[in-house]
């Protein structure tokens, strides 16, 4: 299936549907005025983050059970591309916040919560570096991955929802209905088909990625 | 619409983008398919 062509084609598709319907469809009144349309754009990052975060736990776990090197590339490939949507959420947010809140980064428990987050991604990537022996190296990062994605969970997920004085809708006392479950029905019908289609652009890079570190692989052995 | 006033121009300007972006990554995508091709032919070589 991922070899196929279509769900790219559903991908573009569904992001010009998102960057164009975006703009027009009925928002509902609040404070934040216009900007309420970077829903579809800046929550996009954090789908196709934690997407990607997914999709390396999930290798990660494959590897440890049959040490297959192959299962350890597209871990390590899934952490990359997720660090770039990780990036572009926080670059995007910080955009999005100086309007909002009125400085690029405010006391959230959510900002903090996603910088610890990128950063034990980035050790992730320092650890792979660090370790010479390619199966150690596997070994290791893959156990590492495992608590890696945990603690994302722990601190992206559920800490700023338990803080209870976060800016960021949905969290403790402030309850903006902005969460995708109370999301006005109108730009719901945005919102969903945008997230989709960031996820599959994710995944289309990760191909492109996984498959180029496999001919290098081959190239090492020719 | 009035208070848009003439979004799509700014519409049309990130639709030509996100275009742009696909095509490129589609073009990266059949070089690495050619690249593969390539390599799966040269190990039957070996092999032979």
């Amino acid at each position: 299936m991922l070899k196929q062509y279509w769900w790219k084609i559903l991908s573009l598709l569904l992001l010009l549907y998102a960057v164009t319907y975006g703009f027009y469809v009925a928002i509902p009144e609040s404070m934040i005025l216009q900007t309420m349309r970077n829903l579809f754009y800046h929550v996009g990052m954090w789908f196709g983050m934690f997407t990607m975060l997914t999709v390396s736990f999930i290798y990660s776990l494959r590897y440890l059970k049959g040490f297959r090197e192959e299962n350890d590339r597209v871990a390590i490939e899934a952490v990359n591309v997720g660090l770039l949507f990780g990036f572009l959420g926080i670059f995007t947010g910080m955009i999005w916040a100086n309007f909002t809140w009125g400085a690029p980064w405010v006391k959230d428990p959510k900002l903090n919560g996603a910088a610890v987050g990128l950063v034990i991604y980035l050790a992730y990537i320092i650890l792979r570096s660090s370790v010479e022996d390619r199966h150690k190296r596997a070994k290791v990062s893959a156990v590492y991955n495992i608590f890696a994605f945990v603690l994302w969970i722990i601190f992206v997920l559920i800490l700023p929802r338990l803080a209870g004085d976060s800016l960021h809708p949905a969290t403790g006392n402030n309850s903006t209905p902005v969460l995708p479950m109370h999301l006005d029905p109108s730009m719901r019908t945005v919102f969903y088909p945008a997230m989709i289609g960031w996820i599959l652009l994710g995944t289309w890079i990760l191909q492109i990625r996984v498959r180029l570190s496999k001919i290098r692989h081959l190239l090492e052995e020719l | 619409m009035e208070t848009y006033g003439k979004i799509f121009v700014v519409v049309a300007v990130l639709a030509v983008i996100l275009i742009g972006i696909f095509v490129y990554l589609f073009f990266i995508d059949r070089k690495i398919g050619k690249l593969e091709k390539e390599i799966s032919e040269k190990e039957s070589h070996k092999h032979q």
